[in-house]
């Protein structure tokens, strides 16, 4: 069995209080006999004292905003379709506008056209391809399904954006660069949580996020022959 | 009901007031304590997170359930002082019995849970505040702001009653110690190693503890539990004090 002492951290911080109350508690009763002081007077000045700090708070964070941030929004899990699905069964055009994040159209006159990613793995963003008319133009279209935490908060807006890039013969889904998005909250304390249907422990279960989903749906002409880079899923 | 004897009643009532005047000094350390939870809260209480496409996600928490923690150890630690000599002293002034001792003490302890609960509930503001205005901390999601005020007056009397609950068994521990100061000794020891013991065979009495009062969704429960473990303590601190007063 080994232990680190990180483990002992807790112990030794309440050990610390404990020591802590004890040591206050006894000196302000010593100085009451030792010196004659009036602790209780004090002591009653210092308790009204902070009442009256703490009450001024109370009234005071009712004017911290809800949420100061702007580009987040509140949404609803539902009325969200499921992209894998539609793109699968050829139901791209069932897809509501406004979960479509980009379009891009490349005219191209070559008989090759190489697939590929750029930038890293494609991390759960399916790609699907679509053969069209010869004479048509190749097509790329970003859909996403909004990406929600604690229920109704939407952090699409911080996602970062994939693009879709016509170089030479090679049509590239390019990934964005990664970012560790942070983000801060008040709770509710653990009494107060506990009686209402909001259980405290609530922001680590599974409901707390819910994932969106990201497709690129790719329409080429039949008549160009595409080589799909190695490793890279295409449906 | 002659002079020399009054009732129950009015020499607890007495004792109470004077006990409320007297050990006003009880509620420093309590200053003291929460003002450091606030400070140790300002780290984040908690965190979750995760992978986001090729990024990734985190959510820090902040609020004062560390100070509520504090408080009912406040709670715990203020019970046992106030078996202790130095204020035992005190009610040497008064015609008094240890059953009317113990249920002025009781009534004290209380009265001290009342003021740290609501105290510790009303922290969690000033850490919004604090954060808010002094920090510029720009909160993101407020998970609690749509709770109802029924839902939060629960809290508060909810944070009271843990605070008493911590006193009921500190004044436990106090009345074992003033029995025999050996068990300053012996508690520790029995309490630790018996959770590591227990641990041991995968058994740990502190996570079905937490469940039974804090996960308890029903107030009434609730209500009932924490009354009924902290009358049963009390009554056993009381059965120990009177012992005492026969071994003396």
């Amino acid at each position: 069995m080994s232990f680190s002492i990180q483990v002992f951290f807790p112990i030794i911080i309440m050990l610390l209080l404990v020591l802590l109350i004890i040591i206050i508690a006894i000196s302000t009763y010593k100085m009451k006999n030792r010196f004659g002081w009036n602790t209780e007077r004090s002591s009653r000045w210092l308790l009204s004292g902070y009442m009256v700090v703490l009450l001024v708070a109370a009234g005071l964070a009712f004017f911290i905003p809800d949420q100061t941030d702007s580009k987040l929004q509140t949404a609803t899990i539902d009325d969200v379709p499921n992209l894998r699905n539609a793109a699968a069964n050829g139901n791209v055009a069932s897809i509501d506008s406004r979960f479509i994040e980009k379009k891009w159209k490349f005219s191209y006159g070559e008989a090759k056209l190489q697939l590929k990613t750029r930038g890293g793995e494609l991390n759960g963003i399916a790609v699907f391809v679509e053969k069209v008319s010869a004479d048509a133009k190749i097509e790329a279209i970003h859909y996403q399904t909004p990406t929600i935490i604690n229920r109704s908060i939407d952090i699409t807006a911080y996602i970062p954006r994939l693009n879709v890039d016509l170089t030479g013969d090679v049509l590239a889904v390019e990934l964005p660069e990664p970012v560790d998005l942070k983000f801060s909250g008040f709770t509710r304390e653990f009494p107060i949580a506990q009686f209402t249907n909001r259980k405290w422990e609530k922001w680590m279960d599974d409901s707390f996020l819910h994932r969106g989903e990201q497709i690129v749906y790719l329409r080429i002409p039949d008549d160009i022959a595409l080589s799909i880079e190695q490793g890279m899923v295409v449906e | 009901m002659s002079l020399a004897m009054p009732g129950l009643a009015s020499i607890v009532k007495k004792q109470y007031a004077f006990k409320l005047k007297a050990y006003m000094g009880v509620f420093t350390p309590l200053i003291v304590l929460q003002l450091t939870g606030i400070l140790f809260s300002m780290n984040g209480v908690g965190s979750t997170g995760g992978g986001l496409f090729n990024s990734s996600f985190q959510v820090n928490y902040y609020s004062a359930d560390l100070v509520i923690a504090f408080t009912i150890l406040w709670g715990f630690i203020n019970a046992i002082l106030i078996t202790t000599k130095d204020y035992k002293e005190d009610d040497f002034s008064f015609v008094t019995n240890r059953l009317s001792n113990n249920l002025a003490n009781v009534l004290f302890l209380f009265t001290a849970s009342f003021i740290g609960g609501i105290t510790a509930i009303l922290t969690g503001y000033l850490l919004r505040v604090l954060m808010y205005f002094v920090f510029d901390f720009e909160p993101a999601i407020d998970v609690g702001l749509d709770v109802d005020p029924p839902g939060f007056v629960l809290g508060i009397f909810a944070a009271i009653l843990f605070v008493f609950l911590g006193s009921s068994f500190g004044y436990l521990v106090g009345s074992l110690v003033q029995l025999h100061k050996i068990f300053i000794a012996i508690l520790p020891v029995v309490i630790i190693g018996s959770l590591l013991f227990l641990g041991r065979d995968q058994i740990y009495p502190l996570l079905w503890i937490g469940e039974f009062y804090f996960q308890e969704s029903s107030f009434l429960l609730f209500l009932g539990k924490i009354f009924v473990t902290a009358g049963l303590v009390f009554a056993a601190s009381s059965l120990l004090s009177n012992r005492q007063e026969v071994r003396k």
